[in-house]
């Protein structure tokens, strides 16, 4: 593993005639904690995808093959409990060191006593978190993100992003998170990726010392990297 | 080992209310005269004439007669219905190869092949096998056709991220993902086995439901006719009841998704 898990050179993406992304530029280094904003339509889940090769594009993607991903809408497998959905992605070891390797992870996620649940028996905010656990089971490189609470309510949201912040320290995988919200944006990353019209438009370092409080929100500084983001956006 | 018991127990549970509404509806339009008896005997004629039919051994053979066919009908027509479905819904060169040509025999009463079938296979049990596999081909294959066709992008790409090969991909994504239609394409298909059962005995049969009907019907033994589509009748609601009870054990997720008022 280099210490860039992710370089994005020269990136084009269409989708028919439209062209959805640009000439798309940057880097990520190990472990740090990327969050990309930009309007709606503006290409992020396009570039996710991208990212973890569900769809083709012209340009240079250099990734880790290690890559775990999060979904807005969950997609654990209806079909199968918690536990079983957790073991689904792990392969190539024995039976015995996938239960272990489960029920460790439940463990960390808060998620043990609800193991034999269906999907359809989880709130949304446990969903959630079941896929996480999901995505970071085979102990990825990278976890890109695809606004995984945007369905949340407020509170439920802040509790998911604290709770993130703590599953992040303890794997310390690089991180792609795509989001509306520029407060997440900012509360959650080292730095922030601005997408406009289609096109890279601005990288903004994000230097709160860690772990951080829910109080820095109420800051200037914050809000000055708020009033930068919207200006570029 | 209760299981199969309680399973029937509760099925008898579950139809007494619609039996008793059904036989109280029957009694009183036979009673008060307002259907002729000489076209709709009472219920004790055709009572009487299950228990005739039932200790005489027919009844027996009859029944095993027909149910094999539909079995082996069935399981033929769902297993290739399922296959193809999965074929011309999963991949673009299958669909076009043979979607089109299955969506025009589809459209064909399943009936209208019989005098073709007995023209190849005879009368015997092949030529009957054959047509309940042909008709219950069409709704299993549809029915999993649109349920693969729309098995959504994001399990196949966790699937994909997951480094899963295309047999665990298949056996526990795609199949289960689709599950919910391929359960509705085997219900449809098991009344279509039926008719296809008594409709392919009455083109030639020495046993089965669908010769007793026909050749009481050549007697003008009504309540005998009645009493075989009444045992038709029940085989078909209690083959659907055990094989979805069947399915909801092998897909137990399927229970939860019950959003009926």
């Amino acid at each position: 593993m280099t210490t860039k898990p992710i370089i994005v050179r020269d990136l084009f993406f269409s989708y028919g005639n439209s062209l959805i992304l640009e000439n798309i530029n940057f880097e990520c280094n190990m472990g740090e904690f990327v969050a990309i904003v930009g309007k709606s339509g503006v290409g992020k889940s396009s570039l996710l995808k991208v990212l973890a090769q569900f769809e083709k594009s012209k340009g240079e993607i250099i990734i880790s093959n290690n890559i775990g991903y999060v979904f807005q809408s969950y997609s654990l497998f209806p079909w199968m409990t918690l536990e079983e959905n957790v073991e689904f992605a792990l392969s190539g070891i024995s039976k015995i060191e996938k239960k272990s390797i489960v029920s460790s992870i439940l463990k960390k996620v808060g998620l043990s006593d609800l193991s034999n649940r269906y999907p359809t028996q989880l709130s949304g905010g446990q969903a959630q978190r079941g896929s996480i656990a999901r995505a970071v089971a085979t102990n990825p490189d990278v976890l890109l993100m695809d606004e995984p609470f945007a369905a949340c309510d407020h509170h439920t949201r802040e509790k998911l992003q604290e709770w993130l912040l703590d599953v992040w320290m303890d794997f310390r995988m690089t991180v792609i998170f795509v989001t509306h919200s520029i407060e997440e944006a900012i509360y959650l990353s080292d730095k922030v990726i601005v997408l406009n019209n289609r096109k890279f438009e601005a990288e903004i370092k994000i230097s709160f010392p860690r772990p951080r409080s829910g109080e820095i929100r109420f800051s200037n500084d914050f809000q000055a990297i708020k009033h930068q983001i919207l200006e570029r956006m | 080992m209760s299981r199969p018991y309680s399973t029937l127990q509760r099925y008898f549970q579950r139809i007494l209310p619609s039996l008793i509404f059904f036989i109280i509806i029957w009694e009183s339009l036979v009673k008060l005269n307002i259907i002729d008896k000489a076209i709709f005997p009472s219920l004790g004629s055709v009572a009487s004439a299950l228990y005739l039919w039932f200790s005489s051994g027919e009844m027996a053979r009859d029944i095993i007669a027909s149910s094999w066919r539909v079995a082996l009908g069935l399981v033929i027509g769902t297993f290739l219905g399922i296959a193809v479905g999965f074929l011309t819904g999963r991949i673009k060169f299958t669909n076009i190869l043979l979607g089109p040509i299955i969506q025009m025999i589809r459209s064909l009463p399943p009936v209208a092949i019989i005098p073709l079938i007995i023209i190849w296979f005879g009368i015997g049990d092949t030529a009957k096998i054959f047509s309940i596999s042909f008709a219950v081909f069409f709704p299993n294959w549809i029915n999993t056709h649109i349920g693969a066709e729309n098995i959504p992008i994001t399990y196949l790409w966790c699937a994909k991220l997951f480094k899963a090969n295309k047999v665990k991909i298949f056996l526990r994504v795609m199949l289960p993902a689709s599950a919910q239609h391929i359960i509705a394409g085997i219900r449809t298909g098991i009344p279509i086995a039926f008719i296809m059962v008594y409709v392919s005995e009455l083109a030639g049969a020495s046993s089965g439901l669908g010769y007793q009907i026909s050749i009481s019907h050549l007697a003008y033994r009504i309540d005998k006719m009645i009493a075989a589509l009444i045992v038709l009748g029940f085989l078909g609601g209690i083959s659907d009841y055990l094989i979805t009870s069947v399915i909801k054990n092998i897909f137990p997720w399927t229970k939860l998704q019950d959003n009926r008022l």
